[in-house]
């Protein structure tokens, strides 16, 4: 590990003036994935900022929105006594997450900052995620993990979030503040939308993700989640996927779906839900859908199972 | 830099560098090595510990974010006199090990997995336990101790 500074906040306002002063410096929530890049040299801040005495880990029902704060613990919400009931499907995913002792750590707002990566992200050979320019190890080695999806020429990785996948189905929205002010922005707009090793995230220098709001509509009791791995439990996704119907008179009136494991972000696949809509909620019409959003995949010799299992999980999720 | 850190009930007050882990900060400083040093990169769980009540990996938290909070390791479980925690009495008694590298790691989470009652069941406690790896593959015994440690309770 180089040497950094470090230096504790107990405010939002705090984090970000020390952040806007300095160019090299980094928040720190619950540590699970900056200090295994502090260690591995991944990154080399020369100041953490050590946000989590800040009060931002509420959750509360507020009317028609959940509100979480952003550095609520993903085990924290997914025992939430009102989080299970409402919004199934978050606590189903957020259980699905890593190991008990990573979920007690891992705070919401950095679980969906984690970086894309795949196997070659932490090993000695070439990545251009980890090192740009440098070459990527995953197009003649283990293309298990590999995007299929919108993955750029130079990085197949994928981003390893569940709760990501949840998140932009039930088109939940970040509250973040900076040295603006206060925005606001959709979960699935925190991903570039074109791949690219170089940017992990749409937020500006500064920036700290302080909640997330998520609508109590139908999407959020309604919604399915399903994880498939490797592994049955401490596993990243092979295909994860999120979505719901409404059938109304036979025929779906409704539907989102979206995809993780299969991209660098999470995969809202807009093509399969306008595909599905009038039709019957039956194993073709769903099977149809995912092959007209996999219209533009690439797709490298070792991931493609990967669209077989993306039918499987969307029919699981939908039907 | 000076992190105040109470550590199986006893205030500590540790001078450290800030790239200290807690991990090493209670091996190296405070010299209880009963916590493990597996693959200091949070995929293992051999150096597992209670941080405020709740398991955490302490090869992942940075000493000097314990600043103010409570850590209970595998020294701090157990009774006056030396009595073994319940938890601990059940891995003797199931033989829930075998080179016991991977044991004190496996008792904090256990503890933390009957803490939190989710050792209602084999699939639960399964679960709950698989940041725990036992590459002597103990793990049938395991789930057995803990299953019955709960069930005492």
């Amino acid at each position: 590990m180089r040497p950094f500074e470090y230096r504790r906040v107990t405010t939002a306002a705090e984090a970000i003036g020390l952040a806007s002063e300095r160019r090299d410096a980094m928040y720190l929530a619950g540590g699970t994935e900056l200090v295994n890049w502090l260690k591995q040299g991944i990154v080399a801040p020369a100041l953490i900022i050590d946000v989590s005495p800040c009060a931002l880990g509420g959750i509360a029902m507020d009317g028609d929105t959940l509100s979480v704060g952003g550095l609520a613990s993903l085990a924290a919400v997914a025992e939430h006594p009102e989080v299970r009931p409402r919004v199934p499907a978050l606590a189903e995913a957020i259980e699905q997450a890593a190991s008990p002792a990573i979920r007690s750590m891992g705070t919401i707002a950095g679980n969906l900052l984690q970086r894309t990566r795949c196997p070659y992200f932490r090993s000695a050979g070439p990545c251009n995620r980890r090192d740009p320019g440098s070459g990527c190890s995953a197009g003649a080695g283990d293309q298990r993990a590999a995007a299929i999806l919108g993955a750029s020429p130079g990085c197949v990785a994928t981003h390893p979030s569940d709760l990501a996948v949840v998140l932009t189905v039930l088109e939940a929205e970040l509250v973040v503040h900076g040295e603006a002010g206060r925005r606001s922005l959709t979960v699935e707009s925190l991903y570039p939308a074109m791949a690219d090793p170089a940017v992990e995230h749409t937020l500006i220098r500064g920036e700290l993700i302080t909640g997330v709001r998520v609508p109590l509509g139908r999407a959020a009791s309604q919604t399915r989640f399903v994880k498939i791995r490797d592994r049955a439990s401490f596993d990243f996704a092979l295909v994860a996927a999120a979505g719901y119907l409404i059938v109304e008179d036979g025929v779906i009136a409704d539907a989102r779906l979206a995809f993780g494991g299969v991209a660098a972000r999470p995969w809202r696949a807009r093509t399969a839900e306008a595909q599905l809509i009038g039709r019957r909620p039956v194993p073709d019409t769903v099977a149809q859908a995912v092959a007209s959003e996999l219209a533009g995949a690439m797709i490298l010799p070792g991931a493609r199972f990967k669209p077989q299992l993306m039918v499987r999980a969307a029919t699981k999720v939908l039907l | 830099m000076v992190v105040r850190v109470t550590v199986n009930g006893r205030a500590e007050v540790l001078d450290l560098d800030a790239r200290t882990t807690l991990l090493a900060a209670l091996r190296d400083q405070l010299r209880l090595t009963g916590t493990k040093e597996g693959c200091d990169r949070g995929e293992c769980g051999a150096c597992t510990v209670l941080l405020d009540g709740r398991p955490a990996l302490a090869c992942l938290v940075l000493a000097a974010a314990t600043d103010g909070r409570a850590v209970t390791t595998i020294e701090g479980l157990a009774g006056a006199g030396g009595a073994l925690h319940p938890v601990q009495q059940a891995f003797v008694d199931h033989d829930a090990l075998q080179c016991g590298f991977c044991t004190p790691g496996q008792i904090m989470s256990a503890v933390a997995c009957i803490e939190a009652g989710k050792a209602s069941t084999d699939a639960s406690i399964r679960e709950w336990m698989s940041g725990n790896l036992c590459r002597c593959a103990a793990y049938p015994q395991i789930r057995a101790a803990i299953a019955a440690a709960a069930d005492r309770r």
